[in-house]
């Protein structure tokens, strides 16, 4: 708070200085999020279609009252499909990346490297990785198949192709979990490892008095991060298996992709559509936040705070 | 390492390392698999059991495929997509310095300048890093669409470098809050500007932040695909978008040339990961406590 006291005087003030060096960040971020966000926001409560050239009529609730009741109830299925894929993906990153992270914790030679290793599916594209299980998921000639010594059709309609986008999933960012779940290991004091020894405490009860309690923070945190990030689920659902309605990979953002761009329709229905999975959104994110205030107030008090 | 690791660690070990053995392979197998269907011939995509290892030749109903350059040599040659892939490489890399040069400055003027209203501002950044992209893109191609920047690399450039935005900042300041206030004000106080300070105190002490920074910066834009699926068409398109489009209906799929391709892009960036692994994880670690 004090810096800048008894510095000499300088052709610039503290505010401006401090104005020049946030407003750039600032004037992008609002110029392209806050200003399509309130443009779709007006485009949601009307039936605006850019192809044909008439003045766009105001419709109020329409295109949300639609979105709800819709015939086949699309969107609320797509939205707890999406909600059952963030269960099942995030909850088998964390088991799959808590028990490698365990198995990471003994130090060993190379173990750097080795991480670093696990940790190339998080580096890829998922839209190029996508591409290519769709050949590991080949119903005739898929490596998948071969290895499960089965003939299971992945993709198109089937149910299974919900589980290819699983699959597809949790190899990618479990190592995420990995991570997250090596760091809140390596922040337990060993002290307390040396006490439960000498006080001849078990196996079973280290972990669960110690190890699991004391981790628990930065894996809840990585779980509200992957928790997030897969309910915007987009790229693998996308290539796996395309944007069609009705499908068992028609997660919202995918809803979104084929209404909103899938030709002459209005765009006050899919903008309507953004702002519910955009509510969703920050709800989570708002959750998150709480959380992330929580974990720095419990773990870290001094943090955020200029030394 | 401790006295714990070594009176528990002999049993137990070798059934350790076989456990982290079988997770390694099998979260390796896909991009191995990748690589090596990138070096065969359109017979031994399609044949089973699949087939792994390069040899001359291809013994029916074995695990042998015969290997080839043509894959490369057709991608290679394939003058749309090296532009695609120069497209991926320009945004990316453009994106990413822009990204970080203003979310350090930004990051600079939150840690050092705190302002009624400060945190509110910083939450609204990090806020804007939660939003999902396809809720954004409607709008944002319309706006392009009035703007003249559809199937611009320069409208990707502004894109990723505003997504990016809000990481670089978060991270940023989270990491300048580390470096004492009290160096720079020394430097000003024997008679240095703030520019100098900033450029040579400040600087040199968070290239560690800055690195990881632009490590996960260029990570994010390299492998986006949401934007330019639907703000590119014929001329910015990048390689996510491209390598996707090969694949059309998924009758009669080039694997081969398809696997190539996946390579020759994904290779960089896992080299580059792996050159800066020790930024990576901290980045990973820090930018999730620090948001």
């Amino acid at each position: 708070m004090n810096q800048g006291r008894g510095a000499p005087a300088r052709f610039m003030s503290e505010s401006s200085v401090r104005n020049l060096c946030i407003m750039p960040a600032l004037a992008l971020l609002i110029a392209f999020n806050v200003f399509p966000l309130l443009a779709s926001l007006g485009i949601s409560l009307t039936d605006f279609n850019p192809i044909i050239d008439t003045a766009p009529r105001f419709v109020g609730m329409g295109n949300y009252r639609d979105l709800v009741e819709s015939p086949r109830q699309e969107v609320w299925r797509s939205f707890s499909r999406t909600g059952f894929l963030v269960l099942v993906t995030v909850g088998l990153e964390t088991l799959i990346g808590f028990a490698v992270a365990l198995l990471l914790r003994r130090s060993f030679r190379g173990r750097g490297l080795f991480t670093a290793i696990l940790l190339i599916p998080m580096m890829l594209s998922p839209a190029v990785m996508g591409s290519f299980w769709r050949y590991l998921f080949n119903a005739d000639y898929g490596a998948l198949n071969w290895f499960l010594d089965a003939r299971l059709n992945w993709d198109g309609s089937r149910a299974l192709a919900f589980w290819a986008v699983v699959i597809a999933e949790v190899w990618m960012w479990t190592p995420f979990m990995i991570l997250l779940s090596l760091a809140g290991l390596n922040a337990i004091p060993e002290t307390l490892y040396e006490a439960a020894e000498v006080d001849r405490a078990g196996a079973w009860f280290r972990f669960r008095h110690i190890t699991l309690p004391l981790a628990a923070p930065m894996v809840l945190l990585g779980i509200v991060f992957r928790a997030m990030d897969t309910f915007r689920l987009f790229d693998t659902a996308m290539v796996l298996n395309g944007n069609l309605e009705g499908q068992h990979t028609t997660f919202v953002s995918v809803l979104l992709h084929a209404r909103g761009f899938g030709g002459s329709r209005s765009l006050g229905e899919p903008t309507a559509l953004a702002y519910l999975l955009l509510i969703a959104s920050l709800a989570l994110a708002t959750l998150v936040l709480r959380y992330l205030d929580h974990v720095r107030g419990v773990g870290a008090p001094e943090r955020g705070r200029r030394p | 390492m401790t006295a714990r690791g070594q009176a528990h660690g002999d049993r137990a070990a070798p059934f350790r390392a076989a456990l982290l053995a079988a997770y390694a392979l099998i979260s390796m197998a896909p991009v191995f698999y990748m690589v090596v269907t990138a070096f065969k011939l359109p017979a031994d995509t399609a044949a089973l059991p699949p087939r792994f290892l390069p040899g001359l030749s291809a013994p029916e109903n074995s695990l042998w495929f015969r290997f080839t350059l043509g894959n490369f040599r057709r991608v290679l040659s394939d003058l749309e997509t090296l532009r695609y892939l120069f497209n991926s490489v320009f945004v990316s890399v453009i994106s990413t310095a822009l990204s970080v040069a203003i979310g350090s400055l930004a990051g600079y003027g939150f840690s050092r300048f705190p302002f009624r209203g400060g945190r509110d501002a910083l939450f609204f950044v990090l806020s804007t890093r939660m939003l999902p992209p396809l809720a954004v893109a409607v709008p944002i191609s319309f706006m392009y669409s009035r703007l003249g920047l559809l199937d611009t690399r320069f409208g990707l450039i502004l894109l990723y470098t505003c997504f990016n935005l809000s990481f670089t900042t978060w991270m940023m300041k989270a990491f300048i809050d580390e470096i004492p206030a009290a160096y720079e004000e020394a430097a000003m106080l024997d008679g240095h500007s703030r520019l100098e300070a900033l450029l040579r105190v400040v600087l040199p002490q968070a290239a560690p932040g800055i690195a990881a920074t632009a490590v996960f910066s260029l990570i994010s834009a390299w492998n986006e695909y949401a934007f330019a699926l639907t703000l590119t068409s014929t001329d910015a398109v990048t390689m996510p978008v491209r390598i996707h489009a090969i694949i059309g209906d998924n009758s009669g799929v080039p694997w081969g040339p398809l696997a190539a391709a996946s390579t020759l892009f994904l290779l960089p960036i896992v080299f580059f990961g792996l050159m800066m692994r020790k930024h990576l994880i901290r980045g990973v670690t820090f930018g999730a406590v620090k948001g």
